[in-house]
């Protein structure tokens, strides 16, 4: 008998391997050919079943179906969260925490605000808005990482370059824009380029070396950027621009979750859910934002900015 | 006995589970740990029924680099 196995997480020379060695040791398995996306099994019915093959490269940690692995439309998963919402706990609590966090922000600026900033002078007119950004940017950052993490499955060097990448290269941009604002390029860029490499890493490493790389460089490309952007911008609109910019990074970012759910969670049935508590990731944010607003507001500017 | 090797050329968890599966597949190896991430290889073998020689030579087999 001949079947047609769906294998879409096939990737690579080792993946084909790994599976070749272990159908060679099944019996049953009179004859295969492994392609990109399927297997061409060809298996003696008296001996095995296709349930059984299915089973055993399920065991090697890949998705295997006889039917292809169909994509829901962004319609049809909307349509399916409304329906399901108790399978999707994880995506519902993205946007619970991530405005929870970014109103823990607000309020602990706040209160620094009415305690001690507010005697330097013109503070809120030189800070006031990049705060406002700044917990926009680590709030939404922050989710998407979390999301990710959220999900430990076994994810394609493809897969991990696209995380590693969008989550790096955001991280540069949102956070780089703000402190190019506010301190200037150098300041900008060390931190935008710094803070993007370590969030790529950090996310890249779900796919290994390959993810790493990705997420370093976009953190590079990112984290220059964005204090460009603000620089070049500073004296034309640049909060008019801000808005604008801001929505369309939380875009790609929402973009990334959703690209994560549709090609590691569904239809894994390997994936184990075990995502942090908001208090932990509560904390983090907090710190990471302490952390920026000190060199934010205590670190060296550039003298341009006293220009314009 | 107990030895780790040095692998370059693993990157993912394929190549972890197939440097597993060969060496498993050789008698007198007890565990073998294969991590990607840390490029090594982790043997425990009976010295009586084969060697580090061998070993290697199977992960080289496999398309893999081992470093002295």
């Amino acid at each position: 008998m001949n079947k047609r196995i769906y294998v879409p997480d096939i990737e690579c020379d080792s993946c084909s391997k790994v599976i070749s060695k272990r159908f060679s040791k099944k019996s049953g398995i009179t004859n295969f050919a492994i392609k990109q996306d399927y297997i061409d099994v060809d298996f003696d019915e008296n001996e095995t079943t296709d349930k059984e093959i299915i089973t055993t490269i399920k065991e090697l940690g890949f998705r295997a179906d006889t039917n292809p692995f169909e994509r829901k439309t962004l319609k049809e998963r909307v349509k399916h969260y409304k329906e399901n919402k108790h399978k999707y706990k994880i995506e519902k609590k993205v946007i619970g925490y991530a405005i929870g966090i970014f109103f823990i922000l607000s309020l602990l600026e706040l209160l620094s605000y009415y305690l001690f900033l507010q005697n330097m002078p013109n503070f809120l007119a030189t800070y006031g808005w990049w705060l406002f950004y700044l917990n926009i940017s680590v709030a939404t950052i922050s989710l998407g990482m979390w999301h990710v993490e959220a999900y430990r499955a076994k994810v394609t060097c493809m897969v991990g370059m696209m995380i590693g990448m969008t989550i790096g290269m955001q991280t540069g941009m949102m956070i780089g824009v703000v402190f190019g604002a506010t301190n200037g390029f150098f300041i900008g860029a060390m931190v935008g380029m710094i803070l993007g490499t370590i969030v790529g890493i950090i996310t890249g490493r779900c796919c290994g070396v390959m993810g790493v790389m990705e997420g370093m460089m976009a953190g590079l490309m990112g984290g220059t950027m964005g204090p460009m952007i603000s620089v070049m911008m500073f004296s034309d609109h640049l909060l008019w621009f801000m808005p604008f910019y801001m929505i369309i990074n939380i875009v790609i970012l929402w973009g990334l979750s959703y690209m994560v759910y549709e090609e590691v969670v569904e239809g894994n049935i390997n994936v184990i859910k075990k995502s942090k508590d908001f208090s932990t990731l509560t904390s983090i944010a907090v710190i990471v934002t302490f952390i920026l607003l000190t060199i934010m507001i205590y670190g060296p500017k550039t003298s341009l900015l006293s220009l314009v | 006995m107990k030895q780790t090797i040095n692998v370059k050329g693993m990157h993912c968890k394929s190549c972890e589970m197939l440097i597993t599966d060969s060496l498993e597949e050789l008698s007198g190896v007890r565990k073998v740990l294969a991590s990607e991430k840390k490029g090594i290889v982790e043997v425990e073998f009976d010295e009586k029924q084969t060697n580090l020689a061998k070993i290697k030579s199977i992960i080289k087999e496999e398309g893999y680099k081992v470093e002295n």
